[in-house]
This record gives C-alpha cells, structure tokens and sequence, in this order.
C-alpha cells in the first residue's frame, strides 16, 4: 500500500478527529490530480470521493465566488433513465410534475418515500423526450429507481460521468470562451443542452449548488481526459481571475442561498413541506409515491436560517432549557458579516424571530435568532442574471 | 451523526490513533482496515487464541405479516425454510441475473428479520418491493462486532452476563445482553474460525464500555484487537467473497462459484428465469503462488495473454504461500493450470490455478468439530 493510496478525509463538524482513507469503496474524481496538494482533505458523497478543501483561503474564494468566478470539482453523481416509459416512471418516483418537463430543460426534482419522508433531491435533466439524467446528491436512490421500472419498458443506468460546476458573475464569460464555437445561444436558467469543451463532448446545463449565476458540465465518454478539461476551463477563466478551488468557499454561500444539503439538512424523518420545500410538490398531479401520506401530513416548516455574530457552531437548539431542534450547519457570512445555520425544529411553531440558544460541542452556548430563508436574493435574480450587481470585498 | 459523509461506529474512539487506516465507506459505515500493527503477526492470534473486531457490516430489519414473501422474492434461497433463532446466507440478484448484495440473514421471530449487508444498495429495493405488502424495512442503527478464533466461546461465556446461551448451534441467532446492555448474538462471522458476533440494539449504546468489557472478558484467553487486514488473510483462505470487491451485479451467483444458495425449485424470485438459462461455471478461482503474494486487482497471464485478474490477495503465513482470487475473464477448466501473477513491484511470479476455500471446505473449525490449533506455519510435509 503505497501513500498515494490514503487521502485524509476530514468532519466538517470537526466532533471527530481527521482520519486517514485508504481508497477502497468509492471512486476518485476523474480531475483528482488537478486539486491534490498536501493540504487537500476530502469527504465521501455518493461513492464518490469530494474534495472539501486544498489548502488555500476559503474567504478570499468566496470572494471570488461573488465577484468573479469559481471552477469547482463536485462529487453529484448522474444516473440515466431512458426508454418510452421514462416520463411514467419518474412521474410516479418524483412530488413535481414531470409531463411539464422540456426536452433541452432541467429542474429541481424531489423523491419521497412511501410515508412522505425526503428519500433523494437532485436535478432532473430531460435530454431528449425519452432520456434523462437525474443528478443525485448523496444517498440511496439508483436501485429505488429500478425497482419501480421492472415492469415498465424503462432502463436505469449509471452513465459514469462527472460533473464540474462553473459559478459566479463572470461564470459566462468564461462559457463563452471554454466552449468550442462560443456559448450556447440561447442559454437560459435551468437550461440543458451539449456542447464540446476542447473536443470533449459534455452536457452543459445553466445550474449550480450556489445561487450565483453559473453553469455545470457533465462528461459523457467513459475514457475522459479529466485533466485536460480541468485545465481548458481554468484557461478560458484566466482573463476573468478565475481559480479553481474546494467546497469550502462554497459552503458560506449555498447556506446563504438556502440550498440544502440532502442527508444533512432534510433526512427521510422530514417530508418536503418541512424542509421548506413544498412549492415542488405537487399535490395535483394524478400520482406519485409518498402522495397519500403528505395529504395528512405536517406541512409546516421546520427548517429556517439562523443568524448570529459569529460564525453558527453545529448544535442542539435551546429555548428555555429545553431542546427544540438542531442546527445542521453552520458558517461565517463574509458578505453579510454575521453567522449564518440552517435550524431545523422538533416541533412546528412560531419560530420567526424567536431567540434560540446553540449549545456546541464543548458545551459552550451561543445565542442565535431564527430568520427565513434564503438570507438574501429570494427571487433567485442572481442565478437568472438579473442582478448583476458586484459586492464589494468587506 | 455523519462525519466525512460517512458514519462512525459508536467504537470510533477505541480504535482511533495516528495510525489508524480507514477503508470505504462500505454500507455508508467506515471500516478500520488497519490500527497500524502486523496483520502477519496478528493473524496468528486468530488461529491460535482469540481476536475482536469492529466490523463494518450493516443491519437492516425487515418485519411484518409478508416479511417471508418480500424476501422469498428478493433472495435466491428458499427463505421459508429459514427457522426463527437461526441465520442463512443469502444473496439478492437484479433481474438479469446479477449479484446485487450477499449478506447474514437472521430470522429473530417468524414475522421479523434481520439482514446484516455487505457494501452496496439494498435498502430502497426491499422498500420498493414491499410498497404494496405488509411490511417495514427500517434502519435501526445496529453496530456490529465480531470475536473470532479458537478461544471464541470462552470469551463468550465470560462476555455474556449469566454466561453463553445454550444450545449455541453453527448459524444460531438469538438475544443477550453484555455489561448489562442489550444485543442480538450470532454464531458467524466472517474468518471461518470458530466465533460469534454482536449487534447493538439500543440507539444510545455505550460503544467503548461493550467494547471494553468484552476485552476485559477475554483476558485470560489472550484476547486482542486490531484491523480487518489480519481478518482479510483468513478469509481469503476460507474462499469468503467480498461484494463489489470480488464479485459485483456482471456477475451471476453461478460464476461467482456461490450457486449453491441459488434455489431454483422455489416458485419465483427476482432474476430466476435468467439464473434457470445461465452458465453454471464459476470464473472465481485460488491461486496458490510459492514466491509472492499477488497484487491486488493486477492482470493474471497465461501463455503472456491476460485471461483473468485478480480481485483480493495476502501472504497466508500459515500456508507458507501467496494467496488470491482470479477472476477469469472466461470460463474453462481452470483448476490446476499454471499461470503468472505480478507482485506488488510488478514482478512477474509462476502460480497454481486451485479451487476454493484453500482449506476447510466443510467448515469443520467454524462449526467446531476441528479444535486443533495450528502451532505455526504448515511443514513442507503437511503442505
């Protein structure tokens, strides 16, 4: 067993120590050699190794994140379901619509469980009438899928491709360069469409994990050169000071933008009304699983933002001594210049503007005060690219 | 609790050093593939005393009135047949026929279940399967730990608060409590040693005190600890299959040379019609290499052409030889062919094509009936 076989995988919680990872059991980014460094430390996401930081300065890059752009390495993971009966399948396995889904168009898709609870969230792309890719954050979904499409004329597939997301106000600048022949034209929020990059052929979709305006690339061919890709991009982002970097600047701005994180922020104990979620369910449409039990459901929230003076430690939430729920994450806000958290409730009740206590994990407390969520941008103007206004460094 | 986007075991602590090596995630679960010791040395404490491991195995319940059916459809043996208080092993298919999970299946009452996986997905499947039956998969967050070797069942005796149940039958399952702290018990494990193994029950259980007094219950029969590499070098000897690693879903059950858990006299189970077609030759075989151990997941060669590779390997220091599994890219009568094999500096060595295990195929040391313990290496007359 040689060194260059063990990666240290880090808590982000910090409640244990680093660990050293011999890479057995899930796979390395096809662009592993572009973010290694002796600082680099790593996490597991859906069988995939992510790469949670390399070492550099996470505020600087969110920085660049808000005023630039960013090229990040990320650990979503593609599966395919294609065949006449695709949109009957997914219509039945997803809380949102499907039929209302255009070929070259993606969205944000939720799959429940039988009892309500969240099972998987992801982007759905559909790439042609009968084919598409649902991106999958971390869990258990592929053989859900397959199982439900047994009788069905569907086939479920895992197309082994990698995703690279492109974000910030500059982000399609750098598009218009690392594509061959120019960006796609038209390319609207939530669009889906292929393109090469270098030669290399890609799916190429107007989405991201961070609420800036951005795109991400798929791989499509099995034998991809990850590097020359990692490196064409960072090319064409040269002229706009582009970096390529680690999750870690993108932390502070996904809690910023109310993006969850499936397994982490909403388990399968939460059924989307709870997370905040419920505008994509639709409780109109014929069916779907999980349905029956959200009609009697709990549809009040229990996830709301938590704001402080410092950075919001990981904790149990405390009203008068009593427990009332958890925070999940939490962060510095380098634009907002206070501590942001996502807080997630027992119990629903009237938790706007409510004082909370968060006990972290050397028992200290710090106070906290529940706010809606996202912090800021509701309309999602900077993602669509109606504001693009630059803040300043603070 | 998550960390790294994987769990840790409630016995994280007790095992936890500067050179401690994690392998996975395996079933979303860490596993501690070395504490930093000689798993050449350690490995004798297996075959001659007695040895504790945290394993990465997860448990899933499966319970209510069609609990039976749910699972007659997704595994391959006749799950009917299965008595409360004992265990089978049991592997699930996908409908062309391919190995989806093996694991423990452990029937605690007639309507109640467990099934203790390996790595990769099951879970959702069961739960989709189930929708329109009677019937609830849930998680619930048992921990699994495993003491295996030939002084086993005196650690259990002392470990067992009023002593060891009796009968312990080879493959029985039932409740105990340790320290005062609820488990279910089984006689498996995954070394072919004699052995047991435990499962939590209660979500708060106290990991470092089951852990230490189950240390403390095997002082006087040289108990130790230490990481799965000891444990990989026995069970390759017994011929035991790691899911993903060794085989995975381009295989079937029969190529996997595991078709004897495939019951095709059972009235339906998913992938049946393809099992009933398929080749029954296996394309897992030993290799037995005098020089070297192989290396892992490198080409084996006949004749210079690339016929196969091999999936997982070690030095078996009692054997006195290099141990592995080829997977043969085709099937043929591969036992007792020569082939070549690469060492870890891609040197290349001459090996012997074997059939599995490499020891023991009735399970003689696991069931208790061979109690001899092994004083070292085999002599070059033994061998």
């Amino acid at each position: 067993m040689n060194d260059q076989d063990r990666v240290t995988l880090a808590d982000p919680q910090h409640l244990v120590p680093d660990i050293k990872l011999m890479e057995w059991g899930f796979a390395r980014t096809p662009f592993f050699p572009c973010t290694q460094t002796p600082h680099t430390i790593y996490s597991a996401y859906s069988g995939r190794i992510a790469i949670e930081a390399i070492g550099d300065d996470p505020v600087a890059n969110y920085w660049k994140l808000r005023r630039e752009a960013v090229l990040y390495d990320v650990p979503e993971h593609p599966i395919e379901i294609s065949g006449p009966d695709a949109e009957h399948l997914l219509d039945r396995v997803f809380a949102r619509d499907i039929s209302k889904l255009r070929p070259g168009r993606a969205n944000y898709a939720i799959a429940c469980y039988p009892d309500g609870g969240i099972m998987m969230d992801g982007v759905l792309m559909r790439l042609a009438e009968d084919r598409f890719w649902y991106v999958l954050a971390n869990g258990e979904f592929f053989s859900w899928v397959m199982a439900l499409g047994l009788e069905l004329d569907v086939t479920v597939s895992d197309p082994d491709s990698w995703v690279l997301q492109v974000q910030g106000p500059r982000s399609m600048e750098v598009l218009d360069v690392a594509c061959d022949g120019g960006a796609p034209d038209p390319f609207k929020f939530f669009a889906v469409t292929e393109c090469t990059m270098g030669g290399q052929p890609l799916w190429l979709s107007r989405t991201g994990w961070t609420g800036e305006l951005g795109w991400e690339v798929y791989t499509i061919e099995s034998d991809i050169d990850g590097p020359a890709l990692w490196n064409h991009i960072l090319a064409a982002g040269k002229s706009f000071d582009m970096v390529g970097t680690a999750m870690d600047s993108m932390e502070s701005r996904r809690i910023e933008a109310g993006i969850l994180s499936n397994g982490n922020d909403m388990t399968p104990e939460q059924n989307p009304f709870e997370a905040g979620l419920g505008k994509f369910v639709d409780m109109e449409k014929a069916d779907f699983i999980g349905k029956q039990a959200l009609k009697t459901a709990n549809r009040s929230c229990l996830l709301y933002g938590i704001k402080s003076d410092e950075a919001v430690p990981y904790g149990q939430m405390m009203v008068d001594c009593r427990s009332v729920g958890r925070v999940t994450v939490g962060a510095w806000s380098p634009f907002l210049q206070h501590g942001i958290g996502f807080a997630l409730f027992d119990e629903p009740g009237e938790w706007l503007g409510k004082q909370v206590e968060v006990q972290d994990s050397e028992g200290a407390s710090h106070l906290g005060e529940i706010v809606a969520l996202p912090f800021y941008d509701a309309d999602k103007q900077i993602p669509r690219g109606l504001d693009r206004s630059i803040p300043s460094v603070r | 609790m998550q960390a790294f986007g994987i769990d840790p075991t409630p016995f994280f602590e007790c095992t936890s050093g500067p050179e401690t090596l994690y392998g996975g995630p395996y079933s979303g679960r860490l596993v501690l593939i070395s504490v930093g010791d000689d798993p050449q040395e350690r490995y004798w404490n297996l075959r001659q005393k007695v040895v504790l491991y945290n394993v990465p195995e997860h448990p899933i319940e499966i319970a209510g009135p069609d609990a039976e059916r749910l699972l007659n459809k997704v595994f391959v043996r006749d799950i009917s047949k299965l008595k409360p208080g004992r265990c089978g092993y049991a592997i699930a298919c996908y409908p062309d026929g391919g190995i989806m999970m093996d694991g423990i299946l452990m029937r605690l009452g007639p309507d109640r279940f467990w099934y203790v996986l390996a790595n990769g997905e099951i879970f959702n499947w069961l739960m989709a399967h189930g929708m329109d039956m009677d019937v609830t998969v849930s998680d619930l967050e048992s921990w699994v730990l495993q003491v295996g070797g030939p002084r086993s069942m005196e650690v259990l005796e002392s470990a067992c608060d009023g002593g060891a149940p009796d009968p312990f039958a080879y493959f029985a399952v039932t409740e105990c409590t340790m320290g005062g702290q609820s488990l279910y018990l089984s006689r498996t494990g995954w070394t072919s040693e004699l052995g047991w193994e435990i499962y939590t029950r209660d979500p708060d259980v106290d990991g470092p005190a089951l852990w230490d007094h189950i240390l403390k219950a095997g002082e006087a029969q040289g108990i130790i600890t230490t990481g799965l590499d000891s444990m990989n070098i026995r069970r390759i000897e017994a011929g035991i299959l790691d899911n993903l690693t060794d085989m995975d879903s381009s295989m079937t059950p029969y190529q996997a040379g595991i078709g004897k858990f495939v019951d095709l006299s059972k009235h339906d189970f998913i992938g049946k019609d393809v099992l009933a077609e398929a080749d029954r030759r296996t394309l897992i075989f030993g290799v037995k290499c005098p020089t070297a151990a192989p290396s892992g997941v490198s080409p084996v060669l006949r004749g210079g052409n690339p016929v196969g590779k091999i999936t997982a390997s070690a030095w078996s220091p009692y054997l006195g030889h290099g141990t592995g599994y080829v997977r043969f890219y085709e099937p043929s009568e591969w036992s007792g062919t020569m082939v070549s094999v690469s060492d870890e500096n891609g040197q290349m060595h001459d090996a012997e094509v074997v059939s599995l295990p490499f020891y023991d195929p009735e399970k003689k040391i696991s069931r208790g009936l061979d109690t001899s313990i092994p004083e070292g290496p085999l002599t070059a007359s033994e061998a």
